[in-house]
């Protein structure tokens, strides 16, 4: 019963996807980036004009002059201006592009990871990684990735610009290097546990909220108001611990890190004083270089501080990737050559150990009603599992029609075993798309048929929009029945000669199972059903019973056969009947 | 440090938006007030910077002093520590903050929630407070580090410009009225923006809309199909949040180069006037380099200030909700009602032990009437009922179990006094009532089972062992200690239920009333789950609404409810088996697929 989970990605494979976003997009990364750099060095203009401009008037320049020099850096802001209007249009536009490239990608593996581990995982990870690690990966993408873009391009021509000025004087710029390579060594090592720790403990606050809101009945019924606050403070509390680390580390990193900073700007200014009271440069030029000293400061900070959103963006891609990797296998191309179902021999084990099924053989006879009982935990669920494909034997064999099951191409699979399971989830989309999604290429017409087998199409027809009223999230609100009856619809669409029913009414509220009986009799006309059974009239009515104990197939035969035999079937039914749920009367 | 959440307290009632802001801010006005403290500290060290600077330039390097220089560098190097050791402790108090508002809204949303989702029944769905933990817990949560920002802008601002005046009337004035000028304009500008971010971000929730749904309804789309249908839609929709954000990328560049222009503008004018100035000898070069300086760092309260305004704009949307939500009013009153009824209570008390003595019967110690069906439960009994129409057995044990809204026209009598005139706290304690489905908490497993931690683990397993649940709570490693995910994902439908059926017996009511506590398992299970579950209230009053014989052939006594609502039979089991053809075919007719 150990939960799993789906993987993240390894460091090489983000690595190398990253490689590959570079690779498709080189020609428009490059353009982006020499737009930056344009612009930037459009920015380091006015900080040489004004040290000249300084030296013009120590020697004496009139107005006319000083405003030529005016004029010029005027010029360089608007050319700035425009060059940054370019860079982030096109910044936007690529980020856009590369982001809507990915997310695409994402679902598509969504929709492909494996039945088995969408059964075993359960679907609250795929949504977290859906909304929250997709929101965090676009933050990146429109903005980490282009802001640190920029910085790290500034500081770069900023540097530069400031060698070419004065070697001499710039030089002083590298004092700062030992401090600053200490302090960002210190920061690296320790940042990414930092945000990984404090980047985890948000869900858990999510899904302590969530559990609050959605079991709100239960909180009220049994008074747990109190136990669901408890609970609330108990995660904020823990969520608090991983903030002081966040914190502490910002205190120790952001006095250093700006101490580092104004090193340049005091020891430029400082030891280009001396040399130019030495006469050995002007003042103007002292001024260049500590104004560029100075302009070095923003684009550092917004390093560092995107530094965090990058690494908690990469955490973030790592977890979007790991759902491609566990696509289901694409399968064989095996066309079965008969409807006929049947297990060889088939043993499992979720955990390596823990086997389930030891050794099942069933051949299940084209057109028959059988019925698979046992008590909780017997490995009935397990065997349907096995017999609609969604997990592979551990040993022996679940086939159709004389071919692996797994051999067998999902979409045929589909169209020959359908387990039909309790969850009946509607989505957002009209009643008409609900069904349909069962048989994309069926005409309304057929959707319409399948809505009448089970029963839908009275209410559906009075719904406000008919059959295109939006339903689910957001929707039109449907009763459980109504829910189940688009279910069934859509098996009825889906139209597989075989049908597995696991829980298919039981375990829903009951107290809609009843308004759902003719909906199902409809859908099982026609068909090879094998019903996982919890009540025994549902044996009683079955061609044929198999009775589940212990992973292994004690007892199969008729109602008549098995009761005659005077197994644990027979022992069951006495019990039963003997309290009255005799189906004579019936 | 201090511990994070603090004690929570509750804003005042009918609290308006502005008002919520300011609650918020002053529940944590100790760390407001340093985090202000820190945030002039370090503006000030800027502002000061450029000054000290022109000094150095005049007095030094212009006159050849490096002596002089030396002085004022002097100056320069305490304003620039300052500026950079206060940032760790501004940082410090801005997470304080941030953190110690973002843990009060969170309580106040979780506080909130159950009460508000039961009350409305749909007023407000579930995923809607989530979304609100998620998105206004963030907005609400920048005010109190924005007091801060604010103040320390405004006083930056001030300071420089007090500075400029002494220096230049001209410049200073420029800049006092310049500087708000460019900043009114540039928010203008950023305003006229929304218009099209709102288009952008009304693309891309339309598109998580559809990402969700498929990821919620996976099981589904995996199991039947349609993910190529769904992939297409999200492609779609992908495609629209594109084109939309695309659209946005042209104003949003347009307003990130004016931000550049204004900026620029600004210190390459007052540069070139000050240039111009030093010409005619009303300015020293010092000065000039000063004016640069002061220009180059006016961007920054500016930006401030803009921030500012953002976040207030945001914040007071994001307090507008939680606005809303602390006026959903609770279906039952839990303070004002509770006064009178504790006193009703009292009296009621005082006639049942009076008729205690006058009758010898016990089974009238204790009785619950249900009017609107006739049922009546007494002392002790385990009653079973079978209702026919599945909206009739939920509604029943809505009303027994007072968790729908009161019904003046549906009284329920407990010793003859209406519930809906006792306290909603006592109720809860005496009565429980036990969903089909149950909703399971996340925890250990004895969390699960035992919420209030009110029993020790024999009686745990004791009512573990009631619903015949002993062989889950075996087959997990840890037992009771086991670790147990949302919603008992771990567990099969039937497992839940059972567990469901353990937590309610744990509640220990004087009155249980278990909603087909069996639906989801086999019979075998299902006959000893009735048998222990009777054995565990033995000598307590428990209603089991169920149409199982298994369930109601151990009951002590059954009703049989019509489609009307109403109770048409009682009598034992074998008796109404017997007798009644209608329960005969309730009873009958429940055996699931026939």
């Amino acid at each position: 019963m150990t939960a799993i989970i789906l993987p993240d990605a390894g460091r090489e494979r983000v690595r190398a996807e990253l490689r590959g976003i570079w690779r498709t997009h080189r020609a428009r990364f490059v353009v982006v980036i020499a737009l930056f750099g344009a612009s930037a060095l459009a920015g380091l203009a006015p900080p040489r004009l004004v040290g000249v401009l300084i030296d013009r008037l120590t020697a004496g320049a009139g107005p006319a002059e000083a405003s030529l020099y005016g004029a010029a850096m005027l010029a360089c802001v608007l050319v700035q201006a425009v060059l940054v209007m370019f860079a982030i249009r096109s910044a936007l536009m690529l980020g856009e592009e590369v982001f809507t490239h990915l997310r695409d990608q994402f679902m598509s593996d969504v929709l492909r990871v494996p039945m088995g581990l969408v059964e075993s995982a359960g679907t609250g990870e795929l949504v977290t990684r859906t909304t929250q690690d997709i929101s965090s990966v676009s933050e990146t993408v429109r903005r980490a990735l282009p802001e640190s873009l920029i910085a790290a391009v500034t500081v770069i021509l900023t540097l530069a610009a400031a060698a070419l000025t004065s070697p001499l004087i710039a030089s002083a710029y590298l004092l700062a290097v030992p401090l600053l390579i200490v302090v960002m060594r210190w920061y690296m090592e320790r940042a990414v546990g930092v945000y990984e720790r404090m980047g985890a403990s948000y869900g858990p606050l999510f899904a302590s909220l969530t559990e609050t809101a959605n079991g709100a009945r239960t909180v009220e019924a049994l008074s747990l108001a109190d136990v669901r606050n408890r609970s609330i403070d108990d995660v904020l509390a823990r969520h608090w611990v991983t903030a002081v680390g966040r914190i502490q580390l910002r205190m120790v990193v952001l006095p250093w890190s700006n101490l580092a900073f104004a090193i340049p700007v005091f020891a430029s200014l400082a030891w280009g004083g001396w040399l130019s009271i030495q006469g050995q440069v002007s003042i103007g030029t002292v001024v260049t270089v500590t104004l560029y000293a100075a302009a070095l400061v923003a684009p550092l900070e917004a390093l560092i501080e995107w530094t965090d959103e990058l690494q908690k963006g990469l955490v973030s891609f790592a977890r979007i990737l790991g759902v491609g990797e566990v696509r289901e296998p694409t399968g064989g191309d095996a066309v079965p050559s008969s409807t006929e179902v049947e297990l060889r021999d088939v043993r499992f084990a979720y955990r390596t150990g823990h086997e389930v099924l030891h050794g099942v053989s069933l051949r299940i006879v084209p057109g028959e009603r059988l019925a698979i009982v046992g008590a909780s935990g017997a490995g009935k669920s397990t065997l349907a599992r096995l017999l609609a494909g969604i997990d592979d034997p551990t040993e022996g064999r679940a086939m159709i029609g004389g071919v692996d099951v797994r051999e067998v191409p999902l979409e045929r699979r589909r169209r020959e075993v359908l387990l039909v399971t309790q969850e009946s989830h509607i989505f957002a989309a009209s009643v008409l798309d609900n069904v349909r999604l069962a048989h994309t290429d069926a005409g309304d017409d057929e959707v319409l048929r399948a809505l009448q087998a089970t029963g839908a199409a009275d209410w559906v027809d009075r719904l406000p929009d008919g059959r295109d009223t939006a339903v689910g999230a957001g929707g039109h609100p449907l009763t459980g029945a109504q829910e189940q009856q688009l279910a069934l619809a859509r098996v009825v669409l889906a139209d597989p000669h075989t049908l597995i029913l696991d829980e298919a009414t039981s375990a829903i509220d009951p107290t809609a199972a009843r308004d759902l009986e003719a909906a199902l009799a409809a859908v099982m006309e026609g068909r090879t059903v094998i019903a996982i059974a919890h009540r025994l009239a549902t044996a009683y009515d079955a061609d044929r019973i198999a009775v589940i104990d212990a992973g292994e197939l004690a007892e199969l035969g008729t109602h008549e056969e098995l009761l005659a035999r005077g197994g644990s079937y027979a022992d069951l039914w006495r019990a039963w009947s003997a309290d009255g749920g005799s189906p004579q009367g019936d | 440090m201090r511990a994070i959440p603090e004690p929570f307290v509750a804003p005042p009632r009918g609290v308006t938006p502005w008002g919520f802001l300011r609650w918020l801010v002053g529940k944590q006005w100790t760390t407001v007030v340093q985090g202000t403290v820190c945030d002039i500290i370090w503006l000030l060290g800027l502002a000061l910077t450029p000054w000290a600077i022109g000094r150095a330039v005049d007095e030094g390097l212009v006159a050849g002093d490096y002596a002089a220089f030396l002085m004022w560098l002097g100056v320069v190097v305490p304003l620039q520590l300052q500026h950079s050791l206060i940032q760790g402790l501004r940082d410090r108090a801005g997470s304080v903050n941030f953190e110690r508002s973002w843990s009060r809204v969170d309580q106040l949303i979780a506080r909130a929630s159950s009460r508000v989702t039961v009350a409305a029944e749909r007023e407000l769905h579930p995923g809607a407070v989530v979304t609100m933990a998620s998105s206004d817990v963030w907005a609400l949560s920048f005010v109190a580090i924005n007091v801060g920002s604010l103040v320390s802008a405004l006083i930056s601002f001030a300071t420089v410009a007090v500075i400029l005046l002494r220096d230049s009337l001209l410049l200073g004035g420029l800049v006092i009225v310049g500087v708000p000028a460019f900043s009114a304009l540039l928010f203008l500008l950023v305003r006229s923006l929304r218009a099209r971010q709102i288009e952008a971000r009304d693309a891309t929730s339309e598109m998580n809309t559809v990402a969700t749904d498929s990821a919620r309804g996976l099981r589904v789309l995996r199991g039947i199909g349609g993910e190529d249908w769904f992939l297409a839609r999200f492609r779609e929709r992908s495609a629209a949040a594109r084109d939309a954000g695309k659209r946005v990328a042209r104003p949003m560049s347009i307003a990130e180069a004016l931000k550049v222009l204004i900026a620029g503008t600004l210190v390459v004018g007052l540069t070139w006037i000050g240039a111009v100035l030093v010409t005619r000898g009303e300015l020293s070069v010092g000065e000039l380099v000063s004016f640069y300086g002061y220009a180059g760092f006016m961007v920054l309260p500016v930006t401030l200030l803009n921030q500012s305004v953002t976040v207030a704009v945001r914040a007071l949307i994001a307090a507008r909700q939680i606005a809303g939500l602390l006026e959903v009013a609770p279906l039952w009153p839990r303070e004002a009602a509770a006064e009178a009824g504790r006193v009703a209570a009292a009296e009621a008390a005082v006639q049942t032990a009076a008729q205690d003595d006058a009758d010898e019967d016990p089974t009238l110690h204790w009785d619950l009437l249900d009017e609107r069906s006739g049922l009546r439960v007494r002392e002790g009994e385990l009653l079973g009922v079978a209702v026919r129409d599945a909206g009739q057995a939920r509604a029943l044990v809505d009303r027994i179990g007072r968790m729908a809204p009161d019904d003046p026209d549906a009284v329920v009598r407990l010793h003859g006094q209406s519930i809906a005139e006792l306290p909603i706290g006592e109720i809860r304690e005496r009565i429980v009532v036990s969903d089909p489905v149950p909703f399971l908490f996340s925890g250990t497993l004895r969390e699960l089972l035992d919420p209030r931690g009110r029993r020790d683990d024999e009686t745990i397993l004791r009512a573990v062992a009631a619903v015949d649940a002993t062989d889950i709570v075996d087959a997990v490693d840890g037992g009771l200690d086991v670790i147990v995910g949302e919603r008992g994902v771990e567990f099969s439908g039937g497992q839940r239920q059972r567990l469901g059926a353990a937590r309610s017996l744990l509640s220990e009511p004087q009155l249980l009333v278990l909603h087909e506590p069996t639906s989801s398992v086999d019979a075998s299970t299902e006959e000893r789950m009735a048998a222990g579950m009777r054995a565990y209230r033995r000598g307590r009053a428990t209603v089991m609404v169920s149409t199982s014989p298994l369930v109601l052939g151990v009951s002590d006594r059954v009703a049989l409810i019509d489609d009307a609502g109403e109770v048409v039979a009682e009598g034992a089991h074998e008796e109404l088996l017997q007798l009644e053809a209608d329960y005969r075919g309730v009873v009958l007719r429940a055996e699931g697929v026939s």
